[in-house]
């Protein structure tokens, strides 16, 4: 009792809001929200959101015709499709993105998974650095005539096999269309990681080299790493994880694995927002809401992830947030 | 935690009119800003509480009163919104837990003297609060701050009731360990 007083009573003081702040929020509202119009009053018209902007079209696999699916699953896929197509991208594809070899955009996460086996290992070498990007877009709603406000940040880490190293983040960019640029990490935000976990903090590198290498343990793993009952947290917990270089060939396979333990299925292929197409492999959560993982199936190296959020049924205007996974490189110097 | 709140519910079944989403924000922006702030300090609170009934206004066609109160939609919106943030929390009670000085906190030199009077055990409550997982301090936040009954608390994070009931549970347990040796202190 007196731990939970003493915890309720934490930041108390924080709680309170004057005249000043509340007006300071209810403008805020009102420009994110825009007037009413009385034409709106008691409809949900100006609600409604479609994803006119955003164009990418996966690619339709010509092998999928001649693998019918159950006539729910593929509905389902259809649904998780159409949604994925609004998350992904917000660039118009007009044929010219780096695609992969078409005749392998729906390889099943088995396959994947013995792709991914049989790469070569990669590892730290003494004194190495792992240097890496990671683009988030962070998305607002579309209400009425408003474009939905993409917020995109860029990390990028520098990490040592200690975990110590380098964090630099750049200032958010709002992406008004195809073509703006995303944020620029600038060394005047660095931050100086002392903790262990080698990129975004996945998990210490001792640890990324003696990851399970069967499904199912990986999967006890991820789940003790998050919520046992969110899907969404676990595959992207292993979407991280997959998108390491250093992560050994076997831990690699069984990530796989583990997101087909967690019912992702290929949905042919998707483009990301810095255009780039790469295999999709989407699930659901408990409540429908999909997820997606998109996988190089020439590398098998995961370059991007995108989850449902929010309330509601999964609409696209819950698509709130991406992350893309940029390449890695090995260094000797962390930067100045 | 399990009580009813006494903040007024919401009455459509489905949907929510422009006036019930008016009473909605008035009723429960003061009490969604200080979980807010609570969470991630007064400023970053004010542009949170703000989007998250921006949020609720533009999803306000789907509410579904038959699913719950609408004090655990609402939190679920603010609580989705506060993961963008975890980084800058998780190293916000770090930092606190650390030197004994919020961050989140406005500098004031009235204050210093009381908040140094109780850094041992606020301290404590921030390294508590920094080595939870996410889930568990939504939890124990939504319960403890926002006073959310666990029903509410289970549509905020779309949890059963019992996920609600054992990770409440188990998160208070790590609270009271960690907080055991400074409370005869302060």
């Amino acid at each position: 009792v007196a731990a939970d007083d003493k915890f309720e009573s934490f930041r108390g003081s924080m709680a309170d809001l004057d005249e000043d702040r509340e007006q300071r929020i209810r403008r805020r509202f009102e420009e994110l929200r825009g007037p009413i119009r009385p034409a709106d009053s008691g409809t949900d018209e100006g609600t409604k959101v479609a994803p006119v902007h955003l164009v990418a079209t996966p690619v339709e696999s010509p092998r999928s015709s001649r693998h019918r699916r159950p006539v729910l699953v593929g509905v389902a896929a259809a649904v998780v499709l159409m949604i994925l197509i609004g998350v992904m991208s917000l660039v118009r594809s007009s044929g010219d993105s780096t695609d992969v070899s078409s005749s392998i955009d729906d390889l099943p996460l088995g396959e994947l998974a013995a792709r991914a086996g049989a790469r070569a290992d990669v590892e730290l070498p003494p004194g190495g650095i792992l240097h890496g990007t990671q683009v988030e877009g962070l998305r607002t709603a579309e209400v009425r005539e408003r474009a939905a406000t993409l917020t995109l940040r860029t990390l990028e880490e520098w990490a040592r096999s200690d975990g110590t190293g380098t964090l630099r983040t750049s200032s958010d960019a709002i992406a008004l269309g195809p073509g703006t640029p995303m944020g620029t990490p600038t060394a005047e935000q660095d931050v100086d990681v002392v903790e262990p976990g080698p990129l975004q903090r996945a998990l210490p590198y001792d640890e990324l080299r003696a990851l399970p290498t069967d499904p199912n343990d990986m999967l006890t793993l991820v789940q003790s790493k998050v919520s046992p009952d969110d899907p969404a947290s676990a595959a992207e917990w292993l979407a991280k994880m997959l998108s390491i270089e250093v992560v050994p060939p076997a831990a690699r396979a069984a990530g796989f694995g583990a997101l087909e333990l967690l019912g992702a299925e290929p949905i042919g292929q998707l483009t990301s927002y810095s255009n780039v197409s790469s295999n999709a492999y989407a699930g659901t959560d408990k409540n429908g809401r999909p997820w997606v993982v998109l996988v190089d199936p020439v590398t098998t190296r995961v370059t991007g992830f995108a989850a449902l959020g929010g309330q509601g049924e999964g609409t696209f205007r819950d698509a709130e947030r991406w992350l893309e996974f940029g390449p890695q490189e090995i260094v000797n110097e962390l930067p100045n | 935690v399990d009580g009813p709140t006494d903040l007024p519910e919401l009455e459509p079944p489905t949907g929510i009119s422009e006036s019930a989403f008016e009473e909605l924000y008035t009723a429960h922006v003061g009490r969604v800003y200080g979980f807010l702030a609570r969470r991630v300090g007064a400023s970053l609170a004010e542009d949170l509480a703000a989007q998250t009934f921006f949020e609720a206004w533009a999803g306000r066609h789907r509410y579904d009163a038959s699913r719950g109160a609408s004090v655990g939609w609402l939190y679920g919106i603010a609580t989705n919104l506060l993961r963008r943030h975890r980084r800058r929390e998780d190293s916000q009670l770090r930092a606190f837990a650390r030197v004994g000085v919020d961050p989140t906190e406005d500098f004031d030199e009235s204050t210093v003297v009381d908040r140094l009077m109780v850094r041992a055990g606020w301290q404590r409550v921030a390294a508590a609060l920094s080595e939870l997982s996410e889930i568990d301090r939504d939890i124990l936040t939504l319960a403890g701050w926002a006073k959310l009954s666990y029903e509410e608390i289970a549509e905020a994070l779309d949890l059963s009731i019992g996920t609600v009931k054992s990770r409440l549970h188990r998160a208070r347990t790590h609270l009271a360990r960690r907080l055991a040796p400074s409370i005869d202190l302060t």
